[in-house]
């Protein structure tokens, strides 16, 4: 038996040898330690929660820094939605505020969708919706927005190329 | 069980097709020639099925974007540009990688567009084949995937391929094909890379074995895990150990430790369109760091900071690295 460790002993010493680089890889992208200090604990929460063996890894801070930048990633377009989020309720004063947990979950749901259609314009997505909520034809939402039928058309494809790309690729 | 992969192009043709059946316009006509299209090759009839999906991106979530709040937000969700921390927004912009698909016009575009699974520059793609092989392509990459009862056979035309192989139920062998070489893995993890015809084979052995045979040489030489090597009509040569970065492509990264600025430059220049290039005079300068690979505009900010260079921009597509100016 002897030296074989066992999984939570591989993540300790994976922890113990390259925290510290890890809080000044994600520290110098950041420029907050607090927020530095979190993401670093929850990359090796996420390492453990996926138990996949971390013993014999050849490049640990790529490794480290690949995981790192997937939540720098989800932590970053979290941000975008609560922003855009923010601003939507402020140009609708008469919307009803949802309670904390609502909005909670609220943003979580919306953040989901926002990682399908990364990459869309506004506009891109204002078209997207437009049909595939409202069932409008694209020549009503072109009629709508003042744009040729055309120009709704490849909005559309490049709408569906990139959910597509999300889904499948 | 994992499906066949679809090809750029039967996708592209999908995703065409699908967007027509959404105007609200289609005709009896084309709603006719889409079913033919659909009944003419079983791989049409798997991308058009998994274009049925694509509503219920949105659909799935009506209720929650019922909520005119929730529905603006979504829409107004963007990553403006402003102060260092919003620099990450360029990890997203796949936007523009992803017209290179639909506009590129690569020496190697044709025959991208005739292989089974391609990716333009400055896309990447993991794909799980029927059998369990897992591949993931790099930038500017094109491979066959000839599978018969008697051999699995994977051909890589140009660029760079990473194989994790499964274990065939069936069990056929398992071939690796390029320009230079056959290869035979014993149970493995590996990366073959392969510019183009002439310019020799680059094989790096992540875990298990590989066994290399030259057209035209009688014997075979096999190359350990840990180790790369060069293969070329002389054979095999340039045995060493495995450059630590070889593959951090896969995660997205190009990792370099103490990496000569041309060596570097060299490698970004793959994953991007147009030209890029680095001036003699800084090519030795050394480079240590992570840099995500999808995003160059942020690495030659990082550059700039982190070296005595500057970025000088002949138009959009011709960038050069080049010593920084005094003053």
């Amino acid at each position: 038996m002897g030296t074989h460790n066992s999984f939570e002993q591989d993540v300790e010493v994976l922890y113990l040898q390259h925290h510290g680089w890890l809080k000044g890889w994600l520290q110098r992208r950041l420029g907050e330690a607090a927020d530095a200090d979190d993401l670093a604990q929850d990359t090796f929460v996420r390492i453990i929660r996926a138990r996949s063996p971390v013993a014999e890894l050849k490049q640990p801070l790529a490794y480290l820094a690949t995981i790192a930048n997937s939540l720098l990633v989800n932590r970053w377009r979290r941000l975008a939605v609560e922003r855009a989020y923010a601003e939507a309720l402020a140009a609708q004063p008469e919307a009803v505020e949802l309670s904390a947990e609502a909005r909670y979950l609220l943003i979580e749901t919306l953040t989901e969708i926002d990682a399908v259609l990364h990459g869309l314009s506004p506009r891109v997505r204002e078209i997207f919706l437009l049909s595939q909520l409202d069932g409008l034809t694209y020549k009503q939402i072109a009629a709508q927005l003042g744009l040729s039928v055309n120009q709704v058309q490849k909005a559309m494809l490049k709408a569906f190329s990139r959910c597509y790309a999300s889904l499948f690729e | 069980m994992p499906e066949a992969p679809i090809s750029p192009r039967v996708r592209d043709q999908a995703l065409a097709w699908f967007s027509l059946t959404q105007s609200g316009d289609i005709s009896e006509a084309e709603l006719q020639q889409l079913q033919r299209w659909r009944q003419s090759d079983s791989e049409h009839e798997r991308a058009w099925q998994r274009m049925a999906q694509l509503p219920g991106v949105l659909r799935n979530h009506a209720r929650v974007l019922d909520n005119p709040v929730a529905r603006g937000a979504l829409q107004q969700t963007r990553y403006v540009s402003g102060d260092r921390r919003q620099v990450l927004k360029l990890l997203f912009g796949v936007g523009v990688l992803g017209a290179a698909a639909w506009h590129g016009k690569d020496s190697h575009w044709v025959q991208g567009e005739l292989a089974d699974l391609a990716t333009a520059t400055g896309q990447r793609l993991h794909r799980t084949l029927a059998d369990g092989t897992q591949l993931w392509l790099n930038t500017a990459s094109a491979v066959d995937l000839r599978f018969s009862d008697s051999e699995r056979r994977i051909v890589l035309r140009f660029g760079e391929v990473d194989i994790l192989t499964g274990h065939d139920p069936a069990g056929r062998p398992l071939w690796v094909q390029t320009p230079d070489a056959l290869l035979q893995p014993l149970g493995t993890r590996f990366c073959v890379r392969c510019d183009e015809a002439g310019s020799g084979t680059r094989l790096s052995v992540s875990s298990g074995r590989v066994s290399v045979s030259v057209p035209g040489r009688p014997e075979t030489q096999v190359v350990e895990a840990g180790s790369q090597a060069f293969i070329d009509a002389r054979g095999v040569s340039q045995v060493g150990p495995m450059d630590p970065g070889a593959t951090a492509w896969i995660d997205g990264f190009i990792v370099a430790e103490r990496m000569r600025l041309a060596d570097f430059v060299a490698q970004l220049a793959r994953h991007r369109r147009g030209i890029l290039r680095c001036d003699p005079a800084v090519a030795e300068l050394r480079l240590t760091g992570s840099f995500p690979l999808d995003d160059p505009e942020r690495i030659f900010s990082q550059l700039v900071d982190s070296l005595p260079v500057g970025v000088q921009r002949r138009t959009r597509y011709w960038v050069t690295v080049v010593p920084r100016q005094a003053g």
